[in-house]
């Protein structure tokens, strides 16, 4: 059985936002090696009148995992591999300003596939994930934002037809701040969101895993040449609200990304995750290492 | 009876004293702007006194001048000041080799050189030079440099109408237009990269604190960083006396549009 509270795919959904943020917080004082004048130097570009814009993305990664499953311990915790590929979609419904605050609404779309390999146990867990998100992104001075967010995810299951296993819709409020460390960029985020859940196949309760969430997450992208190294880490406290069951847990990253031209990377990554859960033989450890390929268009 | 009206005389003049004293604060508050910082050589004309020696101004003090008076600065001279401290102030920098005539609190007349305004308020912004003049309406952060044949106008944030040309043009955060002539003709509107001309604009950056509209400045990049489309491989230089625009395309070729 799947734990359908824990989501590999989150990470990369929040560095995807990051991404987004990064754009959005390029800052106006970084400096430029080149003369200054009185007026300052004028470089004419082309700009759209709103900022509408569409970035459509696509992922693919192979990744060994030690504990596919995330459980504690037994006949369960097996090694397997994963082959997970998504297919992302954001739209950019404009950028304002409010004369002192920025704002982007985004919405995304995104699917991603997941395929599982290495082990009887795991072949019958392949399933899909569809997850659609609206986020207002407001930006102030000094690197700090403001996030509220909405989101909804559905996770199908592949085997013969098509059916929802498990569903969530995620009301959550962000607030981020980003800092210049040299060439590197470092942020800090405290998220918070309430989770109402659907599992349809859940005998005692379709919503048993309702929950409140508040996570920090502190990460880097250090630039070298064409390279980015970018290490992570997540410490999230999820309260249930209809099973006494508290989990703490914390996600450590480290990531290399090699840029072969502005739409297309290359990267390999690994990343461990730890629960700590107030209920019995619900604690893991599970660390998943792998190498992925990524296209980007921006329009 | 007498004794009466002397009471109600002494009232009246109280009440009258009341007033002027107010007035004459509230004029001097805006009148008497206050040097917030200096850097060089900076002097004083005072229309009134035009063969009076140049006073030279020092930091932190209050220009106790009458308008109109004209400030100077030399090479590698700047001057912030701040008019209107206690309503509605905004900030006046000036940068270096710049003559400006201030002839009011919202009338400029423009020798040569650049300034900077940034104002949180509308209001209604006069500049005139030997060759040009504009009246504009609006409130942002603004830069005006003197040309052969009037000015250049950057707006880095806010909004501002033009009104000293029959048809309204109105112009936004990182519209770049030469105003030239006596009736103030505009040009075409240029968008121009904002985070670059903010990171390299010494009207900007030179000072110690930074402008009252510095988080406006920074939105306003940052909308634009979210809205370009493509930026030119060209820079944009001066106005040549035949009327061009000079644009410096990197690898230093000269191009007149």
């Amino acid at each position: 059985m799947r734990q359908y509270d824990y989501r590999p795919e989150q990470v990369d959904q929040f560095r995807n936002r990051q991404q987004q943020l990064k754009q959005t917080n390029s800052s106006s004082r970084s400096s430029h090696e080149i003369a200054k004048s009185d007026v300052g130097l004028q470089r004419p570009v082309e700009a759209k009148k709103k900022g509408f814009g569409y970035q459509v993305g696509f992922s693919s990664k192979i990744y060994h995992s030690n504990n596919p499953l995330s459980t504690e311990s037994g006949a369960q915790k097996v090694s397997a591999g994963i082959w997970e590929n998504s297919v992302s979609n954001n739209f950019l419904l404009g950028a304002y300003d409010l004369r002192g605050a920025t704002f982007s609404p985004v919405i995304g779309l995104s699917y991603t596939n997941f395929t599982h390999f290495g082990h009887d146990l795991v072949k019958e867990m392949d399933f899909g994930s569809l997850s659609l998100n609206f986020a207002g992104i407001f930006t102030f001075g000094k690197g700090w934002s403001l996030r509220p967010s909405l989101g909804y995810t559905a996770d199908l299951s592949l085997e013969d037809s098509i059916s929802r296993q498990y569903s969530q819709v995620s009301p959550g409020i962000a607030l981020g701040k980003s800092f210049s460390i040299g060439k590197a960029q470092s942020f800090l985020e405290w998220a918070m969101n309430y989770t109402f859940t659907n599992t349809p196949g859940q005998i005692v309760s379709k919503d048993l895993l309702d929950r409140f969430e508040t996570g920090l997450t502190w990460g880097i992208d250090i630039p070298f040449g064409d390279f980015e190294f970018s290490p992570f880490l997540n410490l999230a406290l999820a309260d249930y609200s209809n099973q006494s069951k508290t989990d703490f847990t914390g996600t450590f990253g480290l990531n290399l990304t090699y840029s072969i031209t502005d739409w297309m990377a290359l990267r390999i990554y690994s990343t461990l995750s730890s629960r700590n859960s107030s209920m019995e033989f619900r604690d893991f450890t599970r660390m998943d290492t792998g190498a992925g390929a990524t296209l980007n268009a921006r329009f | 009876m007498q004794s009466r009206y002397s009471v109600i005389n002494w009232i009246a003049w109280c009440i009258a004293f009341f007033f002027v004293q107010s007035a004459f604060g509230q004029f001097e508050k805006e009148f008497f702007p206050e040097i917030s910082y200096l850097a060089g050589d900076v002097f004083l004309v005072s229309k009134h006194k035009p063969n009076a020696q140049p006073k030279t101004l020092d930091k932190n003090e209050s220009i106790q001048s009458i308008p109109p008076y004209a400030i100077v600065s030399s090479k590698d001279s700047f001057i912030e000041i701040d008019l209107l401290q206690d309503q509605s102030p905004y900030t006046l920098r000036l940068g270096q080799s710049t003559g400006l005539e201030i002839r009011n609190v919202t009338d400029f007349y423009l020798f040569k050189g650049s300034f900077l305004i940034a104002d949180r308020w509308e209001r209604k912004w006069a500049i005139e030079s030997n060759t040009s003049k504009i009246i504009m309406n609006g409130s942002g952060t603004a830069i005006i440099e003197s040309t052969p044949l009037g000015f250049k106008l950057l707006i880095l944030e806010g909004k501002y109408e033009v009104e000293s040309v029959p048809e309204n043009h109105f112009l936004l955060s990182g519209d770049l237009a030469l105003i030239t002539g006596t009736v103030g003709k505009i040009s075409q509107r240029i968008q121009i990269e904002l985070p670059l001309l903010l990171s390299s604009s010494r009207l900007v950056n030179y000072f110690p604190k930074p402008l009252a509209t510095q988080s406006r400045l920074i939105s306003a990049a940052q909308v634009q960083v979210l809205r370009t489309k493509s930026k030119y491989d060209a820079f944009i230089g001066g106005v040549s006396e035949e009327r061009k625009l000079r644009i410096w395309k990197i690898g230093n070729q000269q191009k007149n549009p």
